[in-house]
């Protein structure tokens, strides 16, 4: 969902006496709860949403990163290395334009001499792969960007 | 000497160990949960990796990512620090296989010190003497097992093979509370440890608990640097370790020395570790031998001069020994506080941000910490902050040091173990040396009273 949209819909819930609104548009949707100091809190969904107990002014940056692009992050469950293709003479699982559905093994990381597939945690378009094979990963580095 | 060394731990033995590579000029691997990855210690490493999660189980303790770790950064050797992986065989085991150095002892050694029951048996037979006990593991037959116990005395501890860290054990005061403790035991050993082996052994009602510091190489050299006071626990959680161990005569001291070092030379043992005593009754009763580095290590640092994790580091090069046990020569008296984020009166942790922070100095004084003024203490892990440790001509110097180091130390935003250390220093038994393990017990005892 747009900021610029979720600052409007901000600014007519302060309007109001309302308590509570929650607004589906797709499959986004917004719900906005008045706290007790009177401040509007904003409960997104999916959860990356910043928590109920934030301000609207300290909706960090990542999220709006991520709400500009509009693409979904697929990190690095665990550390190892990375790899594209099953191995050095096969295709690589995906490539930048591929559609993915979730469930699909984007990535192998290994740790230990044990391959472990990695797969897409959403439905989407293949935006970007952000690591090359062999290159070494930490957890929670993101390594796709899928256009839902 | 090893050239990259990952360190597979966190807070303040991370940044001990850091600094002891950066002494030798060996480049540093900081390993890191995704909540640690704001501390400033892990930013003093030449490296970091984030392994994993916040919760333990998915990061420190997560033998995989360790090791994964180890094999993206190229790195020769890892440092498990104490607790976390440093005493698990399998950890160390598969550091070797996947062609890394573990720092500390081999997987075997660890192996066997980890079941305390091989442990004593093994140590019995090096020539330490140990607890009157069943010498084996007990079974079901309750008559046989009651007839040990007598002929050893009430009370007595069931203890699990497999525990540790005050876990898996129970005090029984007499024949008919024997069965009760042996099933709930057993219990809790299959649940905690999953392994459900039991022995038996001697109850002292008022020991003290004394260890020894020793170090071998891979050469077979081996070497004691004398031992340290570790009386004052809380749910066996040490507070307040000392070297040397008051009252205990050179000779004692140096002839239980021998015999650690003797043992350690007959089992192969090589690295740095650690012989745990129960002392009564001017005996010395061996309970179990800690194979890795310990908390406590700082205070033996201080009267000996030697840098005993620098010692680890050359130990893992397959470097021999730079002393013999005459060079080891103990100077003056050094004393270490434990400061935790704890409340001094439950004793209950207490994890929160630390809102101002300042450190004592001044001669004689170490201080061995990761914290910093905003820095979080999580509860995640432990709680320690702080090793405050104090070096003087004597005993007296040291606590004097250690009394004014306490008052000199800020820290706020969180409760503190501070105000119990200067309750400790300041009492009249504890001055004099008397101490034993059920100090603490006694010292909150006599405070309700009042």
């Amino acid at each position: 969902m747009d900021l610029r949209k979720i600052r409007k819909l901000i600014e007519i819930f302060q309007a109001t006496d309302l308590t509570e609104i929650e607004i589906q548009e797709g499959e986004d949707s917004i719900r906005l709860t008045r706290g007790v100091h009177g401040v509007p809190q904003v409960v997104q969904s999916p959860a990356t949403g910043p928590s109920p107990l934030q301000k609207l002014s300290e909706i960090s940056m990542d999220d709006e990163a991520e709400e500009e692009s509009g693409y979904q992050e697929i990190h690095a469950p665990m550390v190892g290395t990375f790899y594209l293709a099953p191995s050095p003479d096969e295709p690589p699982y995906v490539k930048v334009g591929d559609h993915v559905q979730k469930g699909k093994v984007l990535c192998m990381i290994e740790a230990m001499k044990i391959y472990n597939p990695i797969e897409s945690e959403v439905d989407g378009e293949i935006v970007e792969i952000l690591k090359v094979d062999g290159d070494p990963v930490e957890f929670g580095e993101v390594l796709f960007l899928v256009a839902e | 000497m090893i050239e990259k060394v990952v360190i597979a731990n966190r807070g303040e033995i991370a940044l001990r160990i850091l600094r002891a590579c950066r002494d030798l000029g060996i480049a540093t691997v900081a390993l890191h949960s995704d909540i640690d990855r704001v501390a400033k210690y892990v930013k003093l490493a030449d490296e970091s990796v984030c392994i994993g999660p916040a919760s333990a189980t998915g990061s420190y303790l997560n033998i995989p990512s360790v090791i994964a770790a180890a094999e993206v950064t190229n790195a020769t050797a890892i440092h498990p620090g104490y607790g976390f992986l440093a005493e698990s065989p399998d950890f160390a085991g598969k550091v070797e296989q996947s062609g890394f150095v573990f720092i500390g002892p081999s997987a075997d050694s660890i192996r066997a010190m980890g079941d305390k029951l091989k442990a004593i048996e093994t140590m019995r037979a090096a020539g330490l003497e140990c607890l009157p006990g069943s010498g084996q593991p007990i079974g079901d037959d309750l008559a046989e097992t009651g007839s040990i116990a007598s002929e050893i005395g009430y009370p007595v501890l069931i203890k699990a093979a497999a525990g540790g860290g005050g876990k898996g054990m129970r005090k029984v005061n007499e024949q008919s509370e024997l069965e009760h403790a042996i099933s709930v035991t057993r219990n809790e050993a299959q649940s905690a440890f999953g392994d459900a082996t039991l022995y038996l052994e001697k109850y002292l009602i008022n020991p003290r608990h004394i260890e020894i510091q020793v170090i071998a190489d891979q050469q077979g050299n081996a070497i004691h640097l004398g031992d340290r006071e570790c009386s004052i626990q809380w749910r066996h959680q040490k507070l307040v370790e000392e070297a040397p161990a008051p009252g205990i005569s050179v000779e004692a001291r140096n002839e239980l020395g021998a015999r650690c070092v003797q043992a350690c030379k007959t089992i192969g043992y090589h690295g740095v570790g650690t012989f745990e005593f129960l002392y009564d009754n001017s005996m010395f009763y061996f309970i179990e031998m800690n194979a890795r580095i310990q908390v406590e290590h700082p205070v033996t640092e201080f009267v000996t001069g030697v840098d005993i994790v620098k010692e680890q580091l050359r130990i893992a090069s397959n470097l021999p020994l730079r002393m013999n046990q005459d060079q080891v020569k103990l100077k003056g008296h050094s004393i270490e506080c434990r400061i935790n984020a704890e409340d001094s009166d439950t004793m209950m942790p207490f994890p929160g941000v630390i809102t101002q922070y300042h450190q004592p100095g001044g001669p004689g004084v170490r201080v061995d910490s990761h914290a910093y003024f905003n820095y979080e203490i999580t509860p995640y892990y432990d709680s320690l902050i702080a090793k405050l440790i104090t070096h003087g001509r004597n005993r007296e110097e040291a606590i004097a040091r250690m009394t004014g180091a306490l008052e000199e130390t800020v820290i706020e935003g969180v409760k503190t173990t501070i105000p119990l250390h200067r309750r400790i220093m300041s009492n009249k038994k504890y001055r004099k040396g008397k101490v034993n393990i059920n100090f603490l017990d006694q010292l909150f005892n006599t405070s309700k009273k009042q």
